[in-house]
């Protein structure tokens, strides 16, 4: 946050992503980044917060052993050496997730705040996707993915 | 909000505040709004706008029964035992689960409130009833306070009246009762909002509400945008599959929700009208036992 009397310090841009191509008949219990990969850089803002919104649209329409289907944020510093995960997918806090009762495609999203970011480190966020099996073994993959958003806003 | 030629000032762009628990509560039976425990609570400063994104979030679910949870935010002045400001409402702001659901779902919804006094200091914290039974569960509960205008002033640079037009908001509680029109209407009334593109040309466009009510064919709310007025020309067709929030078709009460996209490559400067249109998926083939009992659009400039 800023104080009177501090310069201003500019803002970067929102970053966001949106893909409609369809994933269908899933299996992963773990989670997987899908094809295309729904992800985008930024840099953190002065304040270190960013606002982070996934959300798309998920369904099982399987006729019986359905699953639900999640997804999540992770978000990873940008390194010399590679990627370095500083928040690991998961659907609880921040995450969007359908029921397996629900055989339609339900949209929808979820939406968090992100602090304690280095200020103009370059970061990426991608949304990941898992199935949560009601009744395992899961004997019929019937999960599917009609929409991915990703949305990062910095905070000032 | 600044204007041409207004020195930026710290109250312009105040912190956000978030809060989230992953405390579960079982078996929930109150038909009236709790806070449960622990509280998930937060105070924020309102903006020199007066204007913020006001998100809920939960995940809950009914294991044994039909019964619905809902999640509302409670605005109040100064602290916890300040004056209300914005009362627990779930069709107009709060979020909730369909019922018939045995698993716990996970989404949010997010409204725009505005004639907050700027610089003053609120509280805000979530409340929490069910539609009925005892048998209704909470595992998360969340909340976020996005002060308004997104971002920041731009470091040299003088601030443009254009840089931050106001966000602007709009939203209807009529019930539409079994709808079935299969294309895109607008509905009566008509719920838009007539915007000015920001510097950025891009904005943040949110639409959601209360849907569902019967198991049956799923009804879509998407967001429509046209140069002007409701008349002018098309920029942004309804896709529910890239802009929309939705019923769940197994929805047995209605539930509450909404959703996020981002809109560019408008031009800098020009009025844009933005609805919320419905349409019924007629084609689930499930029946057109759905209702409507709210919807809900907001257009907010992007940085």
């Amino acid at each position: 946050m800023m104080s009177p009397g501090d310069f201003v310090k500019n803002p970067p841009s929102t970053a966001f992503f949106h893909d409609d191509t369809t994933l269908t008949q899933f299996t992963n219990t773990s989670y997987e980044v899908g094809s295309p990969e729904v992800g985008v850089y930024f840099v953190a803002p002065p304040s270190g917060t960013v606002r982070i919104t996934v959300g798309g649209g998920v369904r099982d329409n399987g006729t019986s052993t359905r699953d639900r289907v999640f997804l999540s944020p992770a978000v990873y510093l940008v390194t010399p050496t590679g990627l370095s995960q500083i928040l690991a997918p998961s659907v609880t806090f921040r995450g969007y997730g359908g029921s397996e009762d629900v055989t339609e495609f339900q949209y929808g999203c979820r939406v968090s705040l992100l602090s304690g970011l280095t200020p103009g480190a370059l970061y990426y966020a991608r949304v990941m996707h898992t199935t949560a099996e009601v009744s395992s073994p899961d004997t019929n993959d019937t999960a599917d993915i009609a929409a991915r958003d990703l949305i990062v806003i910095p905070m000032p | 909000m600044p204007l041409v030629g207004d020195p930026i000032l710290a109250a312009d762009f105040p912190s956000g505040a978030y809060a989230a628990d992953d405390t579960s509560q079982l078996n929930l039976s109150n038909l009236d709004y709790v806070p449960g425990s622990p509280v998930v609570e937060a105070l924020f400063v309102a903006p020199t706008s007066g204007q913020i994104l006001l998100s809920v979030g939960l995940s809950a679910r009914d294991n044994t029964g039909t019964n619905r949870v809902h999640l509302s935010p409670e605005i109040r002045l100064g602290d916890s035992d300040g004056p209300v400001v914005l009362s627990a409402n779930i069709t107009m702001r709060g979020v909730g689960t369909p019922g018939g659901i045995a698993n716990y779902v996970y989404r949010s919804r997010t409204t725009v409130v505005g004639g907050l006094t700027p610089g003053a200091t609120y509280y805000v914290r979530t409340l929490q009833k069910v539609s009925g039974g005892s048998t209704a569960d909470i595992n998360v509960r969340d909340l976020t306070v996005t002060p308004l205008p997104l971002g920041s002033g731009r470091a040299g640079e003088l601030v443009k009246a254009l840089d931050y037009p106001p966000a602007v908001w709009a939203q209807d509680t009529t019930t539409i009762s079994n709808p079935s029109n299969s294309s895109y209407t607008a509905g009566s009334p008509q719920v838009g909002v007539t915007f000015t593109a920001p510097t950025s040309g891009r904005v943040l466009l949110i639409v959601g509400g209360g849907v569902g009510n019967a198991p049956g064919n799923r009804i879509f709310l998407s967001p429509e945008v046209r140069v002007g007025s409701a008349s002018g020309a098309v920029v942004l067709t309804p896709s529910v599959t890239n802009r929309g929030f939705s019923s769940d078709n197994v929805a047995v009460g209605y539930h509450y929700g909404s959703r996020e996209s981002v809109l560019e490559g408008l031009t800098p400067g020009v009025v844009y009208f933005a609805r919320v249109m419905y349409v019924v998926a007629t084609s689930d083939g499930a029946g057109n036992n759905a209702d409507i009992a709210c919807r809900e659009i907001g257009v907010v400039p992007l940085p």
